[in-house]
């Protein structure tokens, strides 16, 4: 019994050093990305924390693939725009709020990054994340339909849309 | 790629890339999925031998926590636990002896695993907000309460978060947290846990304030303040003063417009301030002018609950003459300041002459 579980115990550190070796160094490029879609660090900590823990859980057959950054990101990208789905389904107003309140908090941002950040903030959750991963994170129309679960077409139109919003807000229309 | 002109484009590449810059917050860096799960473990290793201790175990810590549960009334919809909570013992609050005159419940005692954000809630103007709080750890990283919303009783920061460090056993928090009031309006609770398995008990309850409530929120920029007393001020300036600098609200370094002190006048400078970052909370409001010779205010801002000073001193030794003053904190402090001369605080520096 004692060597069946030390066995395990073996098994599971490496499971879990697997895991850490390949979703830990994810881990802020996921939050950057849930921060830019959610606007809102403890709504995108929780988009993190709920990927992470969707793929420890399926890590046994996560981890024998070779597209786990991709997998990461399409998860955290739908538990975004889900999450805030639901939020808003129940009325739910804080993220407004603290988005409003938040804004003007970061003095040390330039103006300009202000401005851009109010403006960003008036575009649709699929916009942000639309514009987030083509522009951020440069993938492609294709690669961003993907990761977002739409057409190609769909992501430009948010991309389009998004940006026409961007430059109205900024006074550039 | 989109067809999208070069400015914009500059500029959202540059906001992208500020987003990106943010540094990945403790809470995360330290989650760690694998570490809530051991007591799974043990049970798949050693299920067939020692199941019934397992279940004992179990309805061991379902009895404390209900036991924590006891006296609580009808605890509201606790936040729902995370999907990676292991069970502990919910920790206890006691708070009734203490609540300050006149306070209601808000938020009824709620219990919660891990990060979670409690129902938003509207605060009256002038209400001031009391939190009673329990969790089950007690050591760093701490855990927090973030509160936000325009309801924040706290005039100069849109939103507060107190770090959970008051030490009254080992491996758990307890504590209260008490506001002045403020404008009124949503206010939304969230409490912070460190690690997704801490588990928390939360109550939150209004209460009458004394301090003056405000008609505006904080302007964006430095603009005067049109509004009564803000917190963090003594009084308006006192009958017979003649102010020279109106109430102003900024953050971060700014230099004041150039005032003119009349002769043999004591100048008073009345400020507050609160941060909202735990390592930048000092507020320092200095002058160029040698002339100046009074003492300088310089103090701390105490994260999240603000303090407020008033300093004072006579230009050009009582020749009076233009004064520039600046203020000079980090970004993350709020300050007001309000600047006087004459009026009744004249005893401190001595009697015009």
């Amino acid at each position: 019994m004692i060597s069946s579980a030390l066995q395990v115990s073996a098994s599971d550190a490496a499971r879990e050093q697997g895991f850490d070796v390949t979703v830990g160094s994810d881990t802020a490029r996921l939050f950057s990305l849930a921060l830019s879609i959610l606007r809102d660090e403890g709504e995108a900590q929780d988009a993190v924390q709920e990927t992470l823990v969707r793929a420890w859980r399926s890590w046994d057959s996560l981890s024998r693939t070779d597209h786990v950054g991709r997998w990461l990101t399409r998860v955290c990208v739908n538990y975004c725009i889900s999450r805030r789905r639901y939020l808003r389904s129940r009325g739910w107003p804080p993220l407004q709020m603290s988005e409003l309140a938040g804004s003007p908090g970061d003095a040390s941002s330039s103006a300009q990054i202000v401005d851009m950040d109010r403006a960003y903030r008036r575009l649709s959750l699929k916009q942000r994340a639309a514009i987030a991963l083509t522009y951020g994170y440069g993938y492609t129309d294709d690669e961003s339909a993907a990761l977002m679960g739409c057409r190609p077409g769909t992501v430009r139109t948010h991309v389009a849309r998004g940006l026409a919003t961007l430059r109205k807000e900024l006074g550039d229309a | 790629m989109p067809d999208v002109d070069s400015r914009l484009d500059r500029e959202l590449r540059s906001f992208l890339d500020e987003i990106k810059a943010q540094p990945l917050p403790q809470p995360l860096a330290d989650f760690h999925p694998a570490t809530v799960r051991s007591g799974r473990k043990v049970l798949n290793v050693l299920a067939g031998t020692v199941a019934v201790a397992v279940i004992a175990a179990t309805v061991t810590v379902f009895a404390i926590e209900l036991n924590g549960h006891r006296g609580a009334g009808s605890p509201a919809p606790a936040a729902k636990a995370g999907p990676t909570s292991t069970p502990k013992p919910t920790p206890s609050i006691v708070t009734d002896s203490s609540l300050p005159p006149g306070a209601k419940v808000l938020i009824p005692k709620t219990y919660g695993t891990g990060t979670k954000t409690l129902p938003t809630v509207t605060l009256g103007p002038n209400e001031g907000i009391w939190i009673a709080y329990s969790c089950s750890s007690n050591v760093m990283p701490f855990n927090s309460i973030f509160v936000s919303g325009r309801g924040v009783p706290a005039f100069l920061a849109p939103n507060i978060q107190w770090w959970l460090h008051q030490f009254t056993t080992p491996d758990r928090c307890s504590g209260t947290l008490p506001t002045d009031g403020g404008q009124g309006g949503p206010l939304t609770v969230r409490f912070i846990a460190v690690r997704p398995s801490v588990t928390w008990t939360v109550a939150v309850y209004e209460f009458p304030s004394p301090a003056i409530a405000v008609s505006n929120p904080p302007p964006s920029s430095t603009p005067l303040f049109p509004g009564p007393t803000p917190p963090f001020l003594y009084a308006p300036a006192p009958r017979g003063a003649k102010v020279l600098v109106k109430i102003t609200y900024g953050w971060g370094s700014e230099t004041l417009p150039t005032v003119t002190v009349a002769p043999h006048l004591p100048l008073v400078i009345e400020s507050g301030c609160i941060s909202t970052s735990a390592s930048a909370d000092t507020l320092t409001i200095g002058s160029g002018d040698p002339p100046f010779d009074g003492s300088m205010g310089s103090g701390r801002c105490y994260y999240g609950t603000g303090e407020g000073d008033s300093t004072g001193g006579t230009v050009g030794s009582g020749a009076g003459g233009p004064l520039t003053l600046r203020v000079t904190a980090a970004p993350s402090v709020r300050w007001v300041i309000l600047v006087y001369e004459g009026g009744g605080s004249t005893s401190q520096w001595g009697p015009p002459t």
